[in-house]
């Protein structure tokens, strides 16, 4: 009513001047009349509010749904694009043939994930925020945020953390935190929110609904929060001097018990949630080739987990004699045409991997990579424990998540056998194994252990160093350019090999 | 004094010699064409007489100086004094060269005379429109007007033709000017489909609503430049008004018929400049197996491969093979040639030589024919016009075409002496069975042609599925990543059709001669329906896919005005009309779709493996506005005019929503007021000021929440990436504008410029932030913009020596918008993003960044790192990539300038219309990918012994650089890899300047005596070309090309654009 009010008032003006100009008595009543009336009508703007409501979309959702999209879409996004497509080629699970080129550490800034990852940020926000959320929501919550940002920062380095996600409070240009706060803050830190959040979970008798993980089952939220916990403990290990939360954790009874809390969503098998590749273009899929380092790796080891992960080439099993083959990495199609190297002799990657479209599912943490991890602050002194127990239950719970049988000699073999010899070298290089397309998380294993050793290829366009971080998105030069210049410098400018800080 | 004596004194002697003699003349059309029954009146003596069918009249008069008063149903009226008897031959109505005493059509339908305007506008005749026919209403007004600049869509007949008026003043959104016919507002917009450029979909570009209209239907246009013309149309007049007034019914001789009809032919204008002496295949070796690695690089889709016509006999695709029975087959008929044992059958090599016009020759010769008919009939006290027009158009590329059809009527009734109906009526359909793809990705033919060795034989794709397998998998020379470009387009179609009524009826009631009220409605309402169909096997949608998209879309416009006009005294007249408008429009955007088809070849919703995916959207919009207008005017040679608006959209906060619009203009006609020399016949300065107010899109005010598709069963949401904006502002825009208009030897020679500032102030931009903030983008009001401008038109009659006659005018427009100021503690502004390369590594974006001071259009990319002016090479010998973003260029032109002659001799009419634009930067994509790929003619430069790249290397240490000259010899294919890499936008960037010429016609005017034995009132017959030649800097595409990436025209980009077209035919007018 009131706009229809202010808006009379403001025609009060035309009118009288209209009233002026008519000079004939006789049709002025009602012209009056008319341009009043009509002036009325155009002029109310009482029902605008209600023709400006969106009625495409709604103003506020359960959070339930929030859940489900922060889980499916972070996972997804881990599983393919970030794991299969890029990090494989990093950790040497698969060699390009031409044009992936980050095979030969043309990085550039990954800024499709950057921003689908705060986007989630995003929405786990809302989904804290929501009316009908509660302390599970917000816990869960938690456990997501502590994930996404630490693959935030083992990316990219130091990034926006404490002040990210806050356009809704008017900060449009966050500033960046460092890689040493958001994993240490003893405030605000991934590994302090980590511990709440299980603590949380542990006593609440709040429950939550959309959990496309885990379905609800808190406990098993509880142990993901540990285990990725013990993950980041490790992580940091470099610069830690206290071992004390990791040995905690390692006794608590409250990690992930077996494959069954695997942190992982499934591909199914109609769209919009199968996995890509089994839709993509038949040359993508022949750039994901087997590389030599995965191939003597398995060789050596007599790995009947070999089978699954990739196919024997063409040209052996047209041969007769199905055999497995692996390519060098970084190498372009310049140099793989003068070395006369045959394609149909290099093996391809596994049928789950393209051939159905649920053949893998969407990981964020297995079971056997705790183990691992057990077994090297074990090996290292970090943790009281045998280390040769956590070792075994981790290969054979990879076998296990592959469907695969442990050969009955597979721990006698010298390569495997934790004799003494190289132990590190043999859980890390089992470990690195066992995260074929978990994001990124293999990449950071090498960059921290320097194990197994990966040789930049031949032609690879960085001066034959191994990159250890994307560069900054663009958009970031372009739209938080003040925040972005302090951020690159105090990284050491924005370039792929500079070094984050639990790398260094 | 003496002078005036003695004329009052041949006054009377004329009278007192009374005695009446009788004066004959004919009446025309500008176009020389006879005007009958017009009404030729002797002013203040009641003698009237009418013309006859072929316009010639006689009058008895008494005197030997007195006024004629000609008036003729749809023509101005003309009042011709004659002196001492001497009355023309012929008298013209609506002459439409003169810029004297021109009518215009200013806003609200208003006729005003055209000195008494404040402010630029450019009327345009229905001969300059249709002379040379063109499919798109839009496209005709290319180089033609100063200030006014025009592009076009890539996809051919039936693109989207953008056009900007005066620069552009908004940092974001269209900046496409509003378009009203007969006073009434339509939709210029295209509603694009969201489709994304490299996901299952790829754009395609649906044409600009505005080229519904069928150009023999407009009597003229009126393009209202500046803010201050355009003030009282409101929120979308900002970027001016394309006033477009439709022909109404005349009187005519014979049976009132006329007819006019084209058949114009397309050919490729451009095509990317490839080379044609290595073939497909990389390290020179290439054999054909089965496309997907089998043979010899046939994986590979680069042009490396052996070199061409030297005599080699090489297996390639199209080569004779067998099948396992021993049938003959072709090579690419990989699975009946595969035995059981997974080995295939042998080929027999083919010679390798070079197909040069593999390419060309997979486009066709357009055709496009183009008819209009109207029948015209008018009494003293109705007119009606019915016209209906059709186009037929086959495109350059195979199977895409173009059909419109159109019905107008125009009726005008008088009812009693007070009462006037206006009514016009058009509906028109318009359809395709395809719209070519567009962007970056298999979908687009020409992406394919990119990765297309220079050997094969395109034509042998023809028969595209391969044998024993129609429907289920099509043949191609590799099956890794490329599509058969002929199962592109004749199977994965995007078709559409839509019907669409727009018009407007609209009553005016003369209470007295100075009172009158009209009532006007109008609408613009269409369904539009679109269907996606993709074939099995195809590489973006192995399993096929379906899709129909709907669209409907609604307008009304209701106003109602009331004018009164009188006069102060002999010398002082005045006007005041105040009025109101609603405008309400909703558009309802729905689409299905079954992304996996469960059987192939059927394309129905129902046939889908899995979840069908579909949206609706409808948007909701509603203006109300009141205004009103006062115009004085001192003789003839001051007048002044002020207009006040106050619109209140829905689309702003409710405390928000109310804006006014406040324009002044003056104009002084010096001419009129002081006797000039002898030489100067017009003289007329013009001055206005305006400030117009805008709104924003529906829904911009309040957070929501977007629907993703289930996981499993499980319903997700997530949130928007545009923070919205609960305290938007309407923006504003200030122009001053000033301008002089003169004309010399008669007005043989005019000269009109122009020249203008325009302010614009809390434009709502929907403003990319960091995305680590949790949004992308934020719509906000923020930033200053400046442009400054300066057109200038030039006309005149350059000769004219018997029947021989050259006409010729020159316009010229110069702009620049420089942002003037960034909100507080906003150092840049980045106003939009185009996606250029994409794939892993590199920069993926060209960025519009607004800064301080910097100027509208920049765009910025990531390059290589340069020392002292020279690129940086690595010690392999490539150039170091640095990701810092530089500025690449600006997509805006620093002047241009149209040519527009007309040359006539007899019955022959000639016209040329050359323009050309000066500055600006493309960023091809074209070049950086046929560079990588091998295909274009740059890259045979070091073939055989490799390339040394022009720039230095450090040959001292990291910390302490000492650059020397690269010395670093690379193989070519190598060095064009990693220079066009995707990872910079650089390398890839042409200077955007042209000179086109734009339109040709040459008419023949066939002499009456013969038309009228074959009992036709007129016959005109021409050749008629358009876009005949181009001259550029850049060899492979045409810079003028729009590019489309999702829902959005972007500039300064060419996207893998088809090659551009000329057009000739012919063009035959009658009348009967």
């Amino acid at each position: 009513m009131n706009q229809c009010e202010s808006s009379l008032t403001s025609i009060f003006c035309p009118c009288c001047f209209i009233f002026k100009i008519i000079k004939m008595k006789k049709t002025r009543n009602i012209f009056v009349c008319v341009v009043c009336l009509f002036s009325i009508g155009v002029s109310c703007t009482k029902d605008f509010e209600e023709l400006n409501t969106n009625p495409n979309a709604p103003q506020s959702v359960d959070p339930q749904f929030l859940l489900s999209n922060v889980i499916s879409i972070a996972a997804d996004r881990n599983a393919y694009e970030q794991g299969f497509r890029l990090s494989n080629y990093l950790a040497q699970f698969s060699a390009s043939v031409e044009f992936e080129r980050i095979d030969r550490y043309e990085m550039g800034s990954n800024s499709g994930y950057w921003n689908t990852l705060y986007r989630l940020l995003s929405d786990v926000r809302t989904m804290k925020e929501s009316p009908t959320s509660n302390e599970a929501y917000g816990a869960v919550g938690d456990i997501m945020s502590s994930y996404m940002f630490s693959q935030l920062t083992d990316l990219w380095g130091d990034v926006p953390y404490t002040d990210a996600v806050k356009a809704l409070d008017g900060t449009y240009t966050p500033t960046y935190a460092t890689q040493q706060e958001i994993y240490n803050n003893p405030q605000t830190g991934i590994l302090a929110t980590l511990k709440n959040a299980a603590e949380t979970l542990e006593k609440t008798n709040s429950t939550i609904s959309g959990d496309v993980m885990f379905n609800g089952n808190l406990n098993k939220w509880v142990r993901f929060a540990n285990s990725l916990r013990f993950r980041y403990l490790l992580r940091t290990s470099k610069n830690a001097s206290n071992f004390s939360e990791m040995k905690a954790l390692a006794t608590s009874g409250k990690l992930m018990q077996s494959n069954a809390d695997n942190a992982l969503v499934p591909y199914l098998t109609a769209a919009p949630n199968q996995w890509q590749m089994s839709l993509a273009a038949l040359g993508l899929y022949q750039e994901h080739r087997m590389t030599k380092t995965v191939d003597s790796v398995l060789t050596l080891w007599k790995d009947p987990r070999v089978a699954v992960l990739y196919k024997p080439t063409q040209k052996s099993v047209l041969d007769g004699s199905p055999a497995y083959r692996g390519l060098l990495n970084g190498q372009g199609r310049e140099t793989i045409g003068e070395k006369n190297i045959n394609l149909n002799d290099v093996s391809l990657f596994g049928t789950i991997f393209r051939d159905v479209p649920n053949g893998v599912n969407a990981q964020f943490m297995q079971y056997s990579e705790l183990q691992f991890a057990l077994a090297e602050a074990a090996q290292k002194g970090y943790i009281n424990g045998d280390v040769e127990e956590f070792y075994e239950k981790g290969v054979r719970a990879s076998f296990e998540y592959y469907k695969t049988v442990v050969p009955v000699d597979y721990f006698a073999n010298s390569a495997i056998a934790l004799n003494g010899t190289n132990n590190l070298v043999k859980i890390m290089t089992q470990k690195w194994l066992s995260l074929i397309g978990i994001g990124h998380e293999a990449w950071f294993e090498i960059r921290r252990t320097g194990i197994p050793t990966v040789k930049p290829g031949p032609d690879n366009l960085n001066e034959g160093r191994y990159p250890v971080r994307y560069t900054y998105p663009e958009s970031e030069q372009a739209t938080n350019s003040a925040n972005y210049k302090a951020a690159a410098q105090k990284m050491g400018g924005d370039d792929i090999n500079s070094k984050s800080w639990w790398d260094k | 004094m003496r002078i005036a004596l003695i004329a009052v004194m041949q006054l009377f002697l004329t009278a007192a010699y009374c005695q009446n003699v009788t004066y004959s003349s004919r009446i025309v059309d500008s176009e020389n064409n006879s005007v009958a029954f017009a009404t030729i009146q002797e002013m203040n003596f009641n003698n009237v007489v009418t013309s006859d069918e072929d316009g010639n009249f006689t009058i008895k008069i008494s005197r030997k100086n007195f006024d004629l008063k000609i008036t003729s149903v749809g023509f101005e009226a003309v009042i011709v004094s004659v002196i001492n008897g001497q009355l023309p031959r012929y008298i013209s109505l609506n002459t439409s060269a003169e810029l004297l005493d021109q009518v215009v059509v200013t806003a609200l339908g208003i006729e005003r005379e055209r000195q008494s305007l404040g402010s630029s506008v450019t009327k345009i005749s229905t001969k300059e429109l249709n002379e040379v026919p063109l499919t798109n209403l839009v496209n005709s007004l290319a180089g033609q007007i100063a200030g006014v600049q025009v592009t076009n869509g890539s996809s051919g007949v039936g693109s989207s033709s953008r056009i900007v008026i005066r620069g552009e003043n908004s940092l974001s959104g269209s900046n496409q000017p509003l378009f009203v016919v007969d006073g009434v507002p339509i939709s210029n917009e295209q509603i694009t489909s969201n489709l994304v450029n490299r996901g299952a979909l790829q754009e395609v570009d649906y044409g600009n609503g505005g080229a519904d209209i069928n150009p023999d239907d407009i009597e003229s246009i009126t393009i209202l430049k500046g803010a201050g013309s355009a003030a009282l149309y409101g929120t979308r007049a900002a970027n001016g008004v394309v006033v477009i007034t439709t022909k109404r019914g005349k009187r005519a001789k014979g049976i009132g018929v006329s007819l006019s009809s084209s058949l114009t032919f397309e050919d490729l204008l451009t095509m990317p400049d490839y080379q044609n002496v290595y073939g497909g295949g990389g390290n020179g070796d290439y054999s054909f197996q089965n496309g997907i690695g089998g043979g010899v690089r046939d994986g590979g889709i680069s042009s490396y491969g052996p070199k061409l016509n030297q005599g080699l006999l090489i297996n390639q695709f199209d080569s004779p093979s067998v099948d396992v029975n021993g049938n003959p087959v072709r090579a690419g008929d990989v699975i009946t040639r595969q035995k059981s044992d997974g080995s295939f059958t042998p080929i027999t090599a083919t010679p390798w030589v070079s197909k040069p016009n593999n390419v060309r020759d997979f486009f066709k010769i357009g055709v496009t024919s183009q008819t209009s008919i109207a029948v015209n009939s008018a009494t003293e006290s109705n007119n009606t016009r019915i016209s209906y027009s059709n186009l037929r158009n086959e495109g350059v590329l195979p199977n895409t075409d173009l059909n419109r059809d159109g019905l107008a009527l125009s009726l005008d009734q008088l009812l009693g002496k007070k009462l006037s109906i206006r009514s016009y009526v058009n509906y028109v359909n318009t359809r395709s069975k395809n719209r070519p793809n567009l962007g970056y990705g298999y979908e687009n033919v020409m992406y394919g042609f990119n990765w297309t060795g220079r050997n094969f034989n395109i034509g042998s794709l023809k028969d595209y599925w391969q044998a024993g397998q129609v429907g289920k998998q099509h043949y191609d020379f590799n099956y890794l990543w490329l599509t058969n470009p002929y199962l592109t387009l004749f199977e994965n179609t995007n078709s559409f059709n839509k019907n669409r009524v727009f018009g407007n009826i609209s009553a005016t009631y003369d209470f007295t001669s100075n009172l009158s009220l009209t009532f006007r409605n109008g609408m613009d309402t269409y369904d539009d329906r679109r269907e996606f169909r993709r074939a099995v096997s195809t590489n973006q949608n192995p399993r096929g896919s379906y899709r129909e998209d709907n669209i409907r879309f609604r307008e009304i416009n209701s106003d109602l005005l009331l004018s009164y006009k009188n006069q102060l005294n002999e010398v002082i007249k005045y006007s005041v009309s105040v009025g109101g408008n609603r405008f309400d429009q909703t558009i309802n955007y729905t689409f299905a779709e079954a992304s996996q088809l469960a059987l192939p070849t059927i394309y129905t919703l129902a046939n889908s493996r899995t979840p069908l995916r579909s949206d609706s959207q409808l948007f909701s919009k509603r203006i109300n506005s009141l205004y009103g207008i006062g115009s004085m005017s001192y003789q003839n040679m001051l007048y002044l005019d002020l207009t006040y608006r106050n619109d209140w959209s829905s689309t702003l906060p409710t405390n928000n929503n109310s804006f006014g619009y406040y324009s002044a203009g003056l104009s002084y006609v010096v001419s009129n007021m002081f006797t000039m020399p002898n030489k100067i016949s017009l003289l007329n300065f013009r001055l206005s000021v305006a400030s117009v107010g805008n709104d924003t899109n529906p829904y911009q005010n309040a957070q929501n929440f977007l629907f993703n598709q289930n996981y499993g069963s499980s319903f997700r949401v997530t949130n928007e990436t545009v923070l919205k904006n609960a305290n938007l502002r309407p923006e504003r825009l200030t122009a001053v504008e000033a301008g002089l208009e003169a004309g010399f030897f008669k007005n043989r020679l005019q000269i009109d410029i122009s020249a203008y500032q325009n302010t614009s102030v809390n434009q709502i931009i929907s403003r990319p932030i960091s995305s680590a903030s949790g949004f992308q983008n934020f719509n906000v009001n923020g930033g200053e913009v400046r442009t400054r401008g300066f057109e200038a038109l030039v006309s005149g009659n350059i000769m004219k020596k018997g029947s021989f006659s050259w006409d010729a005018s020159v316009n010229y427009t110069t702009y620049r918008s420089i942002v003037t100021r960034l909100p507080a503690g906003v150092d840049q502004f980045v106003t939009g993003v185009a996606n250029v390369f994409s794939g892993s590594g590199g920069s993926n974006s060209v960025f519009y960044i607004a800064r301080e001071n910097g100027r509208v259009g920049d765009m910025y990319g990531s390059g290589f790192v340069q020392v002292e002016g020279k690129t940086l090479y690595g010690s392999n010998g490539l150039p170091i990539q640095d990701n810092t973003l530089r500025v690449l260029g600006n997509y805006n032109p620093d002047f241009s300038m149209g040519f527009n002659n007309h040359f006539a001799y007899k019955g022959l009419e000639m016209k040329v219309l050359v323009d050309w634009r000066q500055g600006g930067t493309l960023i091809s994509r074209t070049r950086a990918l046929g560079n990588t790929s091998g295909v274009l003619k740059e890259t045979l430069v070091g073939r055989e012994n490799g390339v040394i790249g022009d720039g230095v290397v450090n040959v001292g240490t990291t910390d302490n650089p000492q650059y020397a000259p690269n010395t670093k010899l690379v193989a070519a294919s190598t060095f064009y890899n990693n220079v066009f890499d995707r990872g910079n936008e650089a390398s890839a960037t042409y200077d955007a300047s042209y000179v086109k010429l734009r339109q040709v016609a040459l008419y023949y005017t066939i002499p009456a005596s013969f038309v009228k034995r074959v009992k036709l009132q007129s016959l005109k017959i021409g050749f008629v070309g358009s876009n005949l030649l181009l001259f550029t800097e850049n060899p492979h595409v045409d810079p003028e090309l729009n590019a489309f990436q999702e829902t959005n025209i972007i500039y300064g980009v060419d996207d893998m654009s088809y090659p551009s077209a000329r057009s000739y035919g012919f063009s035959i007018k009658t009348e009967f």
